[in-house]
């Protein structure tokens, strides 16, 4: 699928918009991007969300779900970081809605992977432990990848922007790097069947413990 | 070489601290033995739960912790590493620069 084309995301129009239609930018994208699944697109907002959160996706059970983007990317004169984060997050709704509906995705096998990891196996790091298996666990390995791909085909490629995008390309490169040697150093060469495989455990636990609950209070078998 | 004991960590992680018990056995599966300098400050961190102002290869335990937004035992764990020296310092120092940048998440 072709990278949707909203021009106020390009960089010399970004800068000249207020935070209120940067924002509508951004949900512009998001409409396009869930039109392109047969979805329906979330709500983006901006939101407080702390120094090192750049954003967050919420499903929701009872229609779509919500995007909330760091306030301070939609502040910042440049758009790639806000840009890059709705694609991370609209990919999130995107592992959600092949989940729900098969043979959207054409590897069965990822699809699986992420309704392990969205049942029960999502890795988090609000203990400061375990990094290393947080961002590399299936939902988030694949949303960055595909966020830095999408940004990539959006600037580089839609937008011919040549002027900031190359350092900021640059910097996300080496970002990737430090984290791809922080997790080798500290869980190894196979960092990410790693954290594949803690992901799968996580999940099995969590199963059993339901298992046992239902049996416990007379639910099951 | 010191090693952690991690029963009396995972009781305090656990128990004290009330993080979950899969996270915590997550983090102390592959636990290393640590290098010798940084055993006072990991001491002092069981007794009380003080983090001692360590700088090790010139970086500051709590610039890491607040970089990375790591725990005290995730920051020690780094800065393990910079001291090992079977790992090749070339590969050492490109690993002090990944403690030198934040983390991010979405």
């Amino acid at each position: 699928m072709p990278v949707p084309y909203v021009e106020n995301l390009r960089a010399d129009r970004w800068e000249l918009l207020n935070f209120t239609e940067r924002l509508k930018a951004l949900q512009e994208l998001e409409n396009e991007l869930a039109k392109q699944r047969g979805d329906e697109p979330c709500l983006v907002v901006g939101g407080d969300l702390g120094e090192n959160n750049l954003g967050r996706y919420i499903p929701s059970n009872t229609g779509s779900g919500t995007i909330q983007i760091n306030s301070e990317l939609i502040l910042s004169d440049q758009p790639y970081e806000a840009v890059e984060t709705l694609f991370h997050e609209d990919r999130h709704a995107y592992q959600a809605y092949a989940i729900q509906h098969p043979g959207t995705h054409d590897n069965p096998g990822e699809v699986e992977d992420w309704r392990k990891n969205l049942d029960g196996g999502y890795i988090e790091d609000t203990t400061g432990l375990n990094y290393d298996y947080y961002r590399w666990q299936p939902v988030e390995a694949d949303a960055n990848q595909i966020a830095r791909k999408c940004t990539d085909e959006l600037y580089s490629g839609e937008f011919q922007d040549g002027e900031k995008y190359p350092d900021y390309r640059a910097e996300k490169e080496q970002e990737i790097s430090r984290d791809i040697e922080h997790a080798k150093m500290n869980i190894g060469e196979n960092y990410q069947e790693e954290a594949r495989q803690e992901m799968i455990k996580k999940y099995q636990n969590n199963l059993e413990q339901q298992e046992s609950e239902d049996y416990y209070y007379g639910y099951g078998y | 070489m010191y090693q952690i004991d991690k029963d009396r960590v995972r009781k305090i992680l656990v128990d004290e601290m009330k993080f979950p018990e899969f996270d915590v056995d997550l983090f102390l599966k592959d636990f290393p033995p640590l290098h010798d300098s940084l055993s006072s400050a990991v001491e002092q961190w069981l007794q009380d739960r003080t983090v001692a102002d360590i700088v090790v290869e010139g970086l500051s335990i709590k610039d890491v912790m607040r970089k990375r937004r790591s725990h005290f035992l995730a920051a020690i764990r780094d800065l393990n590493i910079l001291l090992d020296e079977s790992i090749p310092a070339e590969r050492r120092q490109r690993f002090k620069e990944t403690l030198e940048k934040p983390v991010y998440y979405r």
